[in-house]
């Protein structure tokens, strides 16, 4: 059987596993969100690309 | 379905004309090619609108014409013969009235049908002069991917046409072809810059006495009768800045019992959870990155509710228009076009929307001065930072008629920036856009009771952009920042108590020693590094302030959360001195800046591309972005140490 000390150092361990999950993914959705920001002011199309609800998301050209 | 910018003709005089007319020709960048046209054609105003009509039928595209606001027509006595409209535009006419769904199944089943009828085409028959002078023309853009059918229409237009559009800027010898039948024309003996108009208006006049009998008005409508007062020269000011007064009165008075509603549910929530999960990293996480960082937004939902019922309420009314035309005689004193105000008006609500709105605005000069202040009208994101600060640091003493002082400050921030913006635009017309000020023609809708279902939807489409962001953006830079607040970990010292460890840990985490390290910048405003810090990073988004502020004091003290942040923000007192952090001197400074920085990343992408994209446009969008923040840190501190020169303390 594990000691209490070693099963408190696993959760320990455990959960700096999850939060940096956690705070990878933040980084990541706000790293893209940025690169997505920056595409947007070079495209010439149609749509302003923010999320302001002015997008062309809906946008089917054929 | 695309739904293209409202237009009175196809002249391409704005970029929004512009983009119909490439859409409309098949010749814009995305490829679209319609199948048939919807055309929304305001009957009361049936004159104006048949201009764009007659433009449209001649492109030999199936066309449909909605004929709305038919209730009004007929209010006004306007009769129509639409069996002979029909007969005399050759293609589907529906009478509807949008605001409560009438003739959308008749407009629908028109639409299915549109494209087995026979291709609409011009009306009107040139004189044998005019046609054979447009020739040659018609058949330059013919041969180069233009319809026989548009080709006509094109060849009229380009005639009154300065500069050549994109659309036929590869047309080979196209500006040869124009100036042959501009002189061939004035040999005939017709005017090449008003042919068109001329020609489209005299058939119009001539349709329109064969199909529409016009009651003659002996009352005065009641739309005239408000007007009387709402447009005075001095009434019509006065009423605008007490209907402002009452909307920003009400985010006080009416939202906050509200907001504590949801402010508690998401505590009650946050401590449930803080419960069920295990003490460490996790649980600090929830609780005080995501449920403090979230919720703290979260909570400013009614708020930005009632915000935009207001405005979708003197929107829908007709009062907007009306708005925009009291502020047509300031616009042309500070050299802007009354256009402009349509757009600065939008900025309310969004910058971005805002920009993208200049489209309208013919002048490249006007359009620029307009893009460049744009972000100066207060948006809805700096309502939660507003809110936030007014609610804690000034007091609800009331001011006249129901109105608070807190509903007063509100009033001062949001004309400051509308004040300060025209100042500087002022600016950029008497300098680097240097330009005539044209005149404004505006059509004013007749008041009307705005439709509870169109609001509630824009109402509700706001509300859920608000809580999409809160979910996306502000979750994850909420997560980041309490990140940033939590590693690296201080050695917990048993001796001191549960705030000063959680002082201590703030210090050592990576965004205490950001916050000390720019906390120099900040410190002549009279701000500690936990403002500077938040100020940093709600860069990204305004309403980041508040969540950073939230996570900040959320650290380490799980326990605790239940307490609204602006209790918080209160009671903070500086660890040296013992004094409160806050006082209302910087708050109102605090304000003040965020009034005039431009704190959007959205708002400086819109502004690079509408500023005409690459170098060009990253130039003024950083003459813009460097130019607020000067103004922001320059009226801040102006504020904090002009407030303490005259004894307010701070």
């Amino acid at each position: 059987m594990d000691e209490p000390s070693d099963l408190e150092a696993r959760r320990v361990n455990a959960q700096t596993v999850i939060v940096l999950v956690v705070v990878s993914l933040a980084a990541t959705f706000i790293a893209r969100r940025v690169w997505r920001t920056v595409q947007a002011a070079k495209q010439t199309a149609d749509g302003c690309g923010a999320d302001c609800g002015c997008g062309t998301s809906s946008k089917s050209p054929q | 379905m695309l739904d293209l910018p409202g237009s009175y003709s196809l002249s391409a005089g704005s970029p929004d004309e512009r983009i119909a007319l490439e859409v409309l020709l098949g010749r814009d960048t995305d490829h679209w090619h319609p199948d048939v046209i919807l055309i929304v054609a305001d009957a009361v105003h049936l004159e104006r609108n048949l201009f764009l009509t007659s433009q449209v039928i001649e492109l030999g595209i199936p066309v449909v014409v909605a004929l709305n606001q038919f209730d009004i027509a007929e209010r006004e006595g306007i009769a129509i013969d639409i069996p002979e409209l029909i007969h005399l535009l050759g293609v589907p006419i529906v009478p509807t009235v949008a605001k409560r769904g009438e003739g959308l199944e008749p407009v629908k089943r028109a639409l299915s049908i549109a494209a087995s009828l026979p291709a609409p085409a011009r009306r009107f028959v040139l004189p044998s002069a005019a046609t054979a002078a447009l020739a040659p023309l018609v058949m330059t853009l013919s041969q180069h991917g233009i319809s026989n059918s548009a080709s006509n229409m094109e060849a009229m237009r380009l005639l009154s046409v300065d500069h050549l559009e994109a659309h036929v800027a590869d047309v080979p010898a196209l500006q040869d072809a124009i100036d042959s039948a501009r002189a061939a024309l004035t040999r005939a003996g017709f005017a090449p810059a008003r042919f068109e108009s001329e020609t489209r208006y005299t058939w119009i006049a001539d349709l329109l006495s064969r199909t529409v009998i016009k009651r003659e008005r002996g009352d005065r409508t009641r739309s005239d009768r408000i007007d009387a007062f709402a447009m005075h020269r001095v009434w019509g000011p006065l009423i605008f800045l007490a209907l402002m007064a009452v909307v920003f009165q009400s985010v006080f008075s009416w939202a906050t019992p509200v907001q504590d509603g949801i402010q508690a549910l998401i505590s009650r929530v946050g401590d449930v959870v803080g419960r069920v999960l295990p003490a460490g990293d996790i649980r600090s996480l929830v609780v005080d990155g995501v449920f403090a960082g979230v919720g703290s937004v979260l909570a400013f939902l009614p708020q930005i509710a009632l915000l935009f019922t207001f405005i979708g309420l003197l929107e829908h009314s007709g009062y907007m228009a009306r708005a925009a035309y009291l502020m047509d005689r300031i616009m042309r004193r500070v050299g802007l076009h009354g256009k402009s105000f349509i757009p600065m008006l939008s900025g309310y609500a969004c910058a971005v929307p805002g920009i993208m709105a200049t489209r309208t605005i013919e002048d490249p000069k006007d359009r620029l001065a307009t893009i460049m202040v744009v972000p100066l009208m207060s948006c809805s994101a700096r309502l939660p930072v507003y809110t936030l600060l007014i609610g804690a640091f000034v007091p609800a003493t009331a001011v006249f008629a129901g109105i608070t002082l807190q509903g007063v400050t509100m009033l001062v921030m949001y004309l400051l920036g509308t004040v300060v913006a025209l100042a500087v635009a002022a600016v950029f017309k008497r300098t680097l856009l240097k330009g005539p000020v044209r005149p404004m023609i505006l059509e004013l809708p007749a008041y009307r009771w705005p439709s509870a279902h169109s609001l509630m939807v824009s109402v509700v489409q706001r509300c859920q952009l608000f809580v999409q962001r809160a979910g996306t953006v502000i979750l994850s830079l909420s997560i980041l920042l309490w990140a940033l607040a939590t590693y690296p970990k201080s050695t917990s010292n048993a001796a001191l108590s549960p705030a000063a460890q959680q002082e201590t840990q703030l210090t050592h985490s990576v965004l205490g020693r950001i916050g000390h390290g720019i906390e120099p910048l900040v410190r002549p405003l009279g701000y500690d590094w936990k403002i500077g810090v938040s100020i940093i990073s709600s860069f990204a988004a305004r309403e980041v302030f508040v969540s950073t502020m939230s996570t900040i004091y959320g650290v380490g003290d799980v326990d605790d959360n239940q307490h609204a942040l602006q209790s918080r923000i209160v009671d903070e007192r500086n660890p040296i001195t013992g004094k409160p952090t806050y006082t209302p001197l910087i708050a109102i400074g605090l304000m003040v800046f965020y009034v005039f920085a431009l704190m959007c990343m959205s708002t400086i992408a819109v502004t690079v591309r509408e500023a005409g994209g690459g170098r060009i446009g990253w130039g003024w969008a950083g003459l813009q972005f460097g130019y607020m923040l000067v103004l922001a840190y320059g009226a801040a501190w102006i504020t904090y140490a002009g407030g303490r020169a005259l004894g307010f303390g701070g």
